[in-house]
C-alpha cells in the first residue's frame, strides 16, 4: 500500500473482451493534431483503448528530448543541461518503478475509474 | 503526515533564498555616501535579485515576482521612501504587459503555429536540399538556416530542430572526422547569433527595447533589424570561417538522403501567409502607424480564433520568459526612480574614457556574465546600469549589452542551445571552449565596432 499513500498507482492494460494483456499499438498521425494511439488486443483483435499523446519518449532518448525541446521554452542553460542529463536516466528509472508498482500492488480498478479526465477549455 | 513540501531540494532552495534576502538586507543597511534611502533599498533588492538569478534556486521568472513584491513592500507602499500614493505602485507591475512583452508574445504565438504545423522543419529541409554536398558549403547552409530561423523562433527550438536534422549526417562521417564537431557546434553558435537579428529573436533584445522605451527612447522593429541583421551576417560568416579552420573537413562530400517533400497543405500556407503579413506590418510601422505590439496581437487573434492553436498551445507559450523580461524592466524602473543607476554610474570612473573603450567594457562584462548565467538575467542586471552612463547614448549602450549577451558560445551551460548540442555527446566541454572562446572574442569586437559606427 506504500504506493497508494503517495497517490501513485499503476496497472497493465487488459482487453475488456478476452482479458488478455497482450496488446498492439496502432499509431495515427495527422499534422497539427496530437498523435493518437489505438490499442488493439493482440489476441482477439478487439479495440481496447485510445491514447492521445502529449509527449513521446523512445529509448533513443536524445532524439526524443530534441523533439520535446522543439516546442518547449528554456531560458536557462543550467536548467537545459539538467534536463539533458536527466532525460535518458529518468525514463528508464520511471519504467522500472512502474514495473515495481505493478508487481507489488497492481491497481485493479477499471481505467475510467483511475483516469480523471479533465475536459479541455475548447470542448 | 509528512510535509512533502520540505524535500531536500526545497530546503536548499529556501537556504539560498534566505541567504539572498539576508545579503540584500545587509547591503541596504550599509551607509553608502551619496545614496538615498530608496537607493539603498533598491541596491538591496538588486543584490537579492542578482544572487537568485545567478544561483537559480528556482526558475528565473520566480525571481521576477520576488522583485515586484520587494519593490512594492519596501519602496512603493504608502509612506515608503518613494513617497508613492494610491495605485502608483502599479508602475512596478505594468512592465509585465509592456508593449515589448506583447510583441514577444506575438512572436511566441507565430513560433508555436510554425512549429505545430511543421513549417520550421519544412523550411530547414528545403534550404538544406539546395546547398549541395561540399562539407564547408553545407555547414554554411546549415548555419544560415539556423540563424534565419532563430531570428523568428526561439534559439532553443531552432537548435533542437537543426540538431535533429544534422544528427544522421554527422553520424554518416567516420568517427574521428573533426568536421563532425564543426557541424554540431555550428548549430548552437548560429542560433545564438541569429537571435540578435530581430527584436523578438531573444529576450535581451526585448529587455533593451523595453528599458529604452521607459526612457522614451523608441527603437522600431525595422531600426533594430537594420543594426541586427548586418551583425548576424558578419558573425555567422566569421563563425563559419573559424569552425572550418579549427575543425577542417577530412571528407570531400556529405552524404545526405534527400526526401521528396510533399506539397504544403492549406493550413500551412495560411500560417505562412499570416506570418509574412505580420512581419511586413512590423517592418512598415512608420508608414501605417500601428504599433508593432498591436500588430503582434494579430497572430494571436487569428490562430486561436480559427482554432489552429488550442488551449494546450496557449499554456505552452513561454509565459515564464515574458515574466523574466517584465521582472528586468520592473527592476530597471526601481533603479532609475531611486537614483541607484546614477549612483552606480558615478562610482565607475568613466569620465575621460573613450566611448569605444566604454563600450568594450560593457560588452566584455555582458559576455562574461552570459557565459555563466542566462542571457536574460545578464541583460536584466546590466542594461539598467549602462543606459545611465552619460558619455554614451543610452541606445548604443543598451544595444551593445543586448547583443553581447547573445555571445555565449563558451560553455554548455552558457545558453540552452549550447546545452542541447553538448547533450548529443558529439562534442565535449573542452572542444566547446576551444571553438567558442575564439568566436566569442571576435563577436565582442565586431559587435562593439559595428554598433559604435552605426549609432
Ligand atoms: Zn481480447
Amino acid at each position: 500500500m506504500r504506493y497508494r499513500e503517495k497517490k501513485e498507482t499503476a496497472r497493465i492494460e487488459h482487453c475488456e473482451k478476452c482479458g488478455s494483456t497482450a496488446t498492439k499499438n496502432n499509431i495515427y498521425f495527422l499534422k497539427g493534431e496530437y498523435v493518437k494511439v489505438y490499442v488493439e488486443c493482440a489476441d482477439c483483435g478487439a479495440f481496447v483503448a485510445r491514447y492521445t499523446l502529449r509527449g513521446y519518449t523512445s529509448n533513443r532518448t536524445y532524439e526524443s528530448l530534441l523533439r520535446n525541446l522543439r516546442s518547449s521554452r528554456f531560458n536557462s542553460g543550467k536548467r537545459t543541461m539538467k534536463a539533458v542529463e536527466l532525460f535518458g536516466k529518468d525514463v528508464e528509472e520511471q519504467f522500472q518503478h512502474v514495473r515495481d508498482i505493478i508487481r507489488e500492488d497492481e491497481d485493479q480498478r477499471r481505467m475510467e475509474e483511475i483516469i480523471e479526465e479533465d475536459f479541455r477549455e475548447e470542448l | 503526515m509528512e510535509l512533502i513540501i520540505l524535500t531536500r531540494e526545497n530546503i536548499k532552495t529556501l537556504i539560498i533564498l534566505a541567504a539572498a534576502l539576508a545579503a540584500g538586507f545587509v547591503v541596504s543597511s550599509l551607509n553608502l555616501p551619496g545614496l538615498s534611502e530608496a537607493g539603498r533599498i533598491t541596491l538591496g533588492i538588486f543584490t537579492t535579485a542578482a544572487i537568485l538569478w545567478v544561483m537559480e534556486p528556482f526558475p528565473l521568472y520566480v525571481t521576477s515576482f520576488i522583485i515586484v513584491i520587494l519593490e512594492v513592500v519596501l519602496l512603493a507602499r504608502e509612506g515608503g521612501p518613494l513617497q508613492m500614493t494610491g495605485k502608483e505602485y502599479t508602475v512596478f507591475l505594468s512592465p509585465f504587459f509592456d508593449s515589448v512583452v506583447v510583441l514577444f508574445l506575438g512572436g511566441f504565438v507565430m513560433a508555436k503555429a510554425v512549429n505545430r504545423y511543421g513549417l520550421d522543419e519544412r523550411i530547414s529541409r528545403s534550404i538544406l536540399a539546395r546547398v549541395g554536398t561540399r562539407p564547408s558549403i553545407f555547414l554554411l547552409g546549415m548555419m544560415v538556416t539556423t540563424a534565419f530561423l532563430s531570428m523568428w523562433i526561439s534559439n532553443t527550438a531552432t537548435t533542437a530542430l537543426m540538431v535533429t536534422v544534422a544528427i544522421p549526417i554527422v553520424k554518416s562521417f567516420p568517427g574521428e572526422e573533426p568536421f563532425r564537431k564543426a557541424l554540431i557546434l555550428g548549430i548552437p553558435f548560429s542560433a545564438n547569433i541569429g537571435g540578435i537579428g530581430t527584436p523578438i529573436g531573444t529576450p535581451p533584445n526585448a529587455i533593451a527595447m523595453g528599458i529604452l522605451n521607459q526612457m522614451e527612447l523608441e527603437i522600431s522593429f525595422i531600426d533594430w533589424m537594420l543594426r541586427g541583421i548586418p551583425v548576424v551576417i558578419i558573425l555567422t560568416a566569421v563563425c563559419w570561417f573559424m569552425l572550418c579552420r579549427i575543425f577542417p573537413a577530412g571528407v570531400d562530400r556529405i552524404r545526405m538522403e534527400s526526401e521528396e517533400q510533399e506539397p504544403m497543405d492549406r493550413k500551412s500556407k495560411f500560417i505562412l501567409s499570416v506570418f509574412l503579413v505580420v512581419v511586413a506590418l512590423w517592418l512598415t510601422s512608420s508608414y501605417h502607424g500601428i504599433p508593432s505590439s498591436i500588430v503582434a496581437l494579430i497572430p494571436f487573434v487569428v490562430f486561436f480564433g480559427l482554432k489552429l492553436l488550442d488551449g494546450d498551445d496557449l499554456n505552452a507559450l513561454g509565459w515564464g520568459i515574458l515574466f523574466i523580461i517584465g521582472g528586468g524592466m520592473s527592476l530597471g524602473i526601481a533603479m532609475r526612480e531611486s537614483g541607484l543607476s546614477m549612483w552606480i554610474v558615478d562610482l565607475i570612473p568613466f569620465a575621460g574614457m573613450d566611448i569605444l573603450m566604454i563600450l568594450f567594457i560593457f560588452a566584455v562584462a555582458a559576455a562574461l556574465m552570459t557565459t555563466f548565467i542566462s542571457n536574460s538575467a545578464t541583460a536584466n542586471l546590466l542594461i539598467p546600469i549602462v543606459v545611465g552612463v552619460p558619455a554614451v547614448a543610452p541606445e548604443t549602450s543598451a544595444v551593445v549589452v543586448a547583443l553581447a549577451a547573445s555571445a555565449a558560445m563558451i560553455l554548455p551551460i552558457s545558453t540552452p542551445p549550447n546545452a542541447i548540442a553538448y547533450g548529443s555527446g558529439l562534442v565535449n566541454v573542452r572542444t566547446m571552449i576551444r571553438g567558442g572562446s575564439i568566436i566569442t572574442a571576435i563577436s565582442i569586437i565586431i559587435i562593439v565596432i559595428f554598433i559604435y559606427l552605426l549609432f
